[in-house]
């Protein structure tokens, strides 16, 4: 099994008039090809902006962007901007963002939203394009019939899949997706979540699975990174992470999630999460953990435990 | 709330255009004020609509201060030769015949001196004769170098005017006395003003030659009348060519008074009109999303129908059967834009408002619906609602400036738009006199972009849509 | 399956126009309605009437020679009796209720009688006459005025809201304020400057007097004279229309759809066109409707001001010369100018807003 997908110190920091925002402040990992990666963290935390680093997907007030990124071999870092739109966006990697009930022009039938990508590429003419998005939309699971309408005639569950589609159609290898059953109620959310288990296994594709919501990511991740204050302060398979966390963040966000057959009481992790402008010193969990040692104000390193996991924390370093 | 405003009124004050707008504005406040307490509102109106009242000044006079940037001195304000008033160089005289046939005789001498370099506009005389026989009167001009022209020599026997301006006759028999003198016409029309005061050489030939003679003039009148107790006053009126800081309109009327009043009228008709309309327009917006149902959909109707009413025809159709005083017009304007376009902003505004949790928190503790729509609805509207009013401010100010235009305003009011009615209609962009359009069109221009100014920085720091980006 | 969804997007677009023309039918009514009822208060229409009949019946009688040979005071008898006949045969007796019903229909039915003073060109009285010589000319340079505007905004404020902050975008927010005077009054500025002292623009008219013979040069000389009244609309109603379409578009750029477009790599000519233009045309109809409505007003003050041969001029004149019949009836005609601009518009927004097409 390859690496699909290596990063080494990423940055992305934005500028704004109360200072640069730290959205992606050194973070590294690696997943393999037909994994799932699960980032997990709070809201703020940085999560989108890691999406979006990898998608070379920026605003206009960006002030530091850089690091490695490898993609199927190739550096992507290093290629122009129209390199990088011709060969890796929707080529390599494709996004499904956030708010998906939105993500759809309103005024453009479902089916010129489906052959775009492949049109604008050159990838199939009309025709084909048409036959395709026909193809897709069946794969995803809506009826042929919702080829020719408009988005605000489909549900919100219906638009997801769209947007699933779309983000498919030109048969990318690692899909960002980007919070993707947070707007919809439960039952939608299995109905995605079984759609997007299909589609792995008959696509062959990888998945960072970005979100909030622990207990959703657990069905499909093989790996875990958990984000803080646009770090990674834990990363390591699932099994590890959702059973036995390292971090003290990871096990307080963990034990925030009722369990079933338990009967304890869910905690919350005290405090609000940092501002990502004026990080804390050291550690950017002191002020909330509850391990804090007067080491903490120095910033920890990232330390290897087994062979794919490392935590950020001055509890497992060597004394 | 308070500390917040104060804030807000500290951010306002750092943008430029604020400042400038408000000193536009408070510009014409001070105006306003400086009016009504000058001058009675009554008494201008009175004042401005009467032709007597004017029956000293100038017409069409340009301020008095071009003549700082003119070659030759323009004669200014008017030459008042009165000989009911006991002033110096007046004397009159009244000889009462009792042998030899009875009557009067009145002799007027009229002194005064020009020092001007151009021609008066405009010479006029009144006759207040007072007999019960006919009344011969003769009138003699001299100039300054002596020469004699006589002037009149009529038979009255009662009130004449008599204006000297446009005589043809008279012109013609200078014209002739010329031809006699130099044996040559003049290259131009001639006027009564130019026949009394210029040289009689060759340069009065030739247009671009004439002046006037500076010095004393006298004008010798002689009334005999059979009447042994007749009287006989004359007023000779000479017409200079400027006048005052803004000069006068076709009606002699001082246009400095014209402005002064148009200000508190286009202030307080404008904002009125303003505040009325924007309010009405939010409280009708506020019963229709919070009562919904069949009110709101009534009133979305006609709210609708209402939009597509051709306003200001029908405006100046009522205005033009009904001639309005400015305050009705008022009213009649607010009342046909209450159901305007706002209400639809309003109303979307205001149903957004109507989901918020706190609406409903009141709702449960029982709070009546006017209390509602009164303490919490309208407030968290008024931010986008106090831009409106002061960005509505000059629209209503060119409506009334519009129907003075196309001549249905109030035809007694003292209004820019009435000032600028006539002197388009007037014909002072043909005629040169620019001042008299200039003046009420730049009081309307900075009243505008004055509240422009404000209302668009207020726009700015109370609605931040677009601040972050 | 597409053909009967189709016959289906048909018939609501059909229904949609038709609650919209109902809509503004209706506001003609009233409007009309509200124009008579003003008008007859002080008794004019009832006077234009009773005048219409007079001149029908003695010109009836005229050519009786019957009626000619008889002593005038019996003339003059049985004219009145004719004359009381007729008005009652057409109700014009009755009570004032009834009366402005028939109005009402007689205005509607664009049956406005005849002028009192006023004449055609061709020398007619009858005031339908007077107003289509007239019509030409305001909705020639009403309609170039406000296609212009509605594109130049358009193209200004999109350009404007590529950058957020760049000098045409300050530019536009700087100079919103030109919007606050109203066209007609930049008008008589230009005329000033172009007309009275530089001398190289016309005052005011339509065209050249003499009227040039050959078409070409005719219309050479109309254009020269829509010069002026074109750029002063232009002055004061592009600087707030750019301004609110830049708005406008920019709050719509930071719209999620938008947003997810650009992360696709969908390239920025395309995102303008497909993804902001199009999905704001609906909103930018329905203000250009309100911005017509409000120029439909401003365009009687224009005209005036430049002597403009149109429907604006025609206003003034019979206000100055007290010709009641010219004024309802050129109100008559806006109010139809009105409706009929807002229709077409309304069918327009209907075909162009899918959420009609298909309901949702």
């Amino acid at each position: 099994m390859d690496k699909i997908l290596e990063v080494e110190n990423l940055y992305l920091y934005f500028r704004t008039s109360r200072g640069d925002v730290k959205a992606v402040d050194g973070v590294s990992f690696s997943i393999l090809r037909g994994e799932t990666l699960a980032v997990i963290g709070e809201s703020g935390c940085g999560k989108t902006s890691l999406a979006r680093a990898l998608m070379r997907y920026l605003p206009r007030n960006v002030s530091l962007y850089r690091g490695e990124v490898i993609i199927d071999g190739i550096n992507v870092m290093k290629l122009s901007d129209r390199e990088f739109d011709e060969k890796i966006r929707w080529v390599k990697i494709s996004y499904v963002s956030q708010a998906a009930m939105n993500s759809l022009n309103p005024v453009i039938k479902v089916v010129d939203h489906l052959i775009e990508p492949l049109i604008l590429r050159g990838m199939a003419t009309k025709e084909v394009a048409v036959e395709k998005a026909r193809e897709m939309l069946k794969l995803v699971g809506i009826s042929e019939d919702f080829l020719y309408r408009y988005p605000f005639e489909l549900s919100g569950g219906m638009r997801q899949r769209v947007v699933i589609a779309l983000s498919l159609i030109t048969k990318p290898n690692i899909v960002i997706l980007d919070e993707p059953t947070s707007a919809l109620d439960v039952m939608t959310q299995a109905n995605i979540m079984n759609l997007l288990k299909k589609l792995k296994r008959e696509l062959k594709l990888t998945y960072i699975f970005i979100t909030h919501d622990i207990g959703t990511s657990s069905e499909l991740a093989d790996k875990v990174a958990v984000m803080y204050a646009g770090k990674i302060v834990e990363f390591g398979p699932s099994e590890q992470a959702y059973v036995d966390p390292l971090h003290p963040y990871s096990k307080a966000l963990l034990s925030s999630v009722p369990r079933l057959h338990e009967e304890r009481i869910p905690t919350f992790v005290p405090g609000t999460p940092p501002s990502l402008i004026n990080p804390p010193k050291g550690c950017r969990f002191r002020p909330r953990c509850p391990n804090a040692m007067p080491i903490c104000e120095k910033e920890p390193p990232l330390i290897k435990i087994g062979k794919e996991s490392y935590v950020q924390c001055w509890l497992y370093a060597e004394k | 709330m308070a500390a917040r405003l104060r804030e807000l009124i500290k951010t306002l004050f750092r943008y430029k255009s604020f400042i400038i707008g408000l000193f536009m504005i408070m510009f014409f406040v001070i105006l306003s004020v400086y009016a009504i307490v000058t001058i009675p509102y009554d008494k201008a109106i009175r004042m401005w609509n009467s032709i007597e009242y004017w029956e000293d000044y100038p017409k069409l006079a340009l301020p008095a201060w071009v003549n700082s940037f003119s070659s030759k001195k323009l004669p200014e304000g008017t030459i008042i030769l009165d000989s009911r008033k006991t002033e110096l160089g007046i004397t009159k005289s009244v000889q009462r015949i009792e042998f030899g046939g009875v009557g009067t005789l009145i002799n007027i001498n009229m002194r005064f001196t020009y020092e001007y370099e151009d021609f008066p506009s405009e010479i006029a005389l009144w006759f207040y004769v007072n007999t019960t026989e006919p009344m011969l009167i003769t009138i003699t001009w001299i100039k300054p170098d002596g020469t004699e022209v006589s002037v009149y020599r009529e038979v009255l026997s009662s009130y004449q005017y008599y204006r000297l301006t446009g005589d043809l006759e008279f012109i013609s028999r200078y014209e002739t006395r010329l031809i006699n003198k130099l044996g040559k016409k003049p290259n131009y029309q001639l006027s009564s003003e130019i026949a009394l005061f210029a040289k009689e050489d060759e340069t009065i030939l030739d247009k671009e030659t004439i002046t006037p003679i500076k010095g004393k003039y006298e004008i010798k009148i002689k009334a005999r009348t059979g009447d042994p107790k007749a009287n006989l006053d004359v007023k000779v009126n000479i017409y200079g060519k400027v006048y005052g800081l803004l000069g006068t309109d076709d009606k002699r009327r001082d246009l400095l008074i014209g402005i002064l009043w148009g200000a508190p009228l286009a202030l307080s008709f404008g904002v009125f009109a303003s505040v009325a309309t924007v309010l009405l327009q939010m409280i009708i917006a506020a019963i229709a999303a919070w009562y919904g149902s069949w009110v709101d959909h009534l009133i979305s109707r006609i709210n609708e129908v209402v939009m597509i009413i051709p306003f200001l025809p029908l405006l100046i159709m009522i205005s033009y059967f009904y001639r309005f005083s400015i305050w009705t017009l008022l009213i009649v304007v607010v009342a046909l834009s209450a159901f305007g376009p706002g209400i639809k902003t309003y109303r979307a505004m205001f149903l957004q408002v109507r989901e918020m949790p706190y609406i409903e928190a009141a709702q449960a503790y029982g709070a009546s619906n006017a209390r509602i729509i009164l303490r919490y609805m309208v407030p968290k509207v008024l931010p986008t609602i106090v831009p409106n009013i002061v960005l509505s401010v000059p629209s209503f100010v060119f409506l009334e400036a519009a129907l003075a235009i196309l001549g249905v305003g109030d035809p007694q009011a003292i209004t820019w738009g009435k000032i600028l009615d006539e002197a388009y209609t007037g014909g002072a962009l043909y005629w040169g006199r620019y001042h008299w359009i200039l003046a009420p069109s730049l009081c309307l221009v900075l009243i505008s972009v004055g509240f422009a100014l404000m209302g668009f920085t207020l726009d700015r720091v109370f609605n931040p849509k677009l601040r972050e980006m | 399956m597409l053909k009967y969804r189709r016959s289906r997007e048909i018939k609501r677009i059909i229904r949609f126009i038709g609650i919209r023309t109902l809509i503004v039918a209706i506001s003609l009514i009233i409007a009309i309605y509200l124009t008579v009822i003003v008008a007859n208060i002080g008794g004019h229409i009832d006077k234009i009437m009773e005048s219409e009949v007079k001149l029908r019946v003695y010109a009836r009688l005229r050519n009786d020679p019957t009626w000619k040979a008889l002593p005038a005071e019996e003339r003059e008898r049985i004219a009145q009796s004719q004359i009381q006949q007729e008005l009652e045969r057409l109700g014009l007796t009755q009570p004032f209720i009834i009366r402005s019903f028939k109005y009402l229909q007689d205005a509607l039915t664009l049956n406005l009688g005849r002028a009192l003073y006023i004449t055609s060109g061709g020398g007619s009285k009858r005031i339908w006459d007077i107003i289509l010589e007239r019509l030409p000319p305001t909705v020639l340079l009403f309609t170039t005025a406000n296609v212009l505007i509605f594109f130049v905004e358009i193209f200004i404020g999109l350009a404007a809201s590529r950058k957020y902050g760049s000098k045409l975008d300050k530019a536009i927010v700087g100079f919103a304020w030109l919007s606050s005077m109203p066209g007609w009054f930049y008008g008589i500025f230009l005329i000033l400057i172009f007309a009275a002292w530089l001398r190289v623009l016309p005052y005011g008219g339509m065209v050249d007097a003499p009227p040039p013979e050959e078409p070409h040069l005719y219309a050479l000389s109309v254009l020269k004279h829509m010069v002026l009244p074109l750029a002063s609309w232009l002055i004061a109603y592009i600087p707030i229309g750019a301004y609110s379409r830049r708005t406008f578009f920019l709050l719509f750029s930071m719209e999620d759809y938008v947003d997810y477009a650009r992360a696709r790599g969908v390239p920025p000519r395309i995102i303008e066109r497909r993804y902001i233009l199009r999905p704001t045309l609906p909103p930018i109809i329905t203000s250009f409707v309100l911005t017509l409505i409000v120029s439909w007003m401003g365009a009687m003050v224009t005209e005036r001001v430049f002597s403009w041969p149109g429907l604006g001029t025609l206003m003034r004149e019979a206000i100055g010369i007290n010709d009641a019949p010219v004024i309802i009836g050129v109100i008559t005609i806006y109010a139809y100018l009105l409706a009929i601009s807002v229709v077409a518009l309304d069918i327009v927004y209907a075909i162009i807003d899918p959420r009609i097409r298909v309901g949702g």
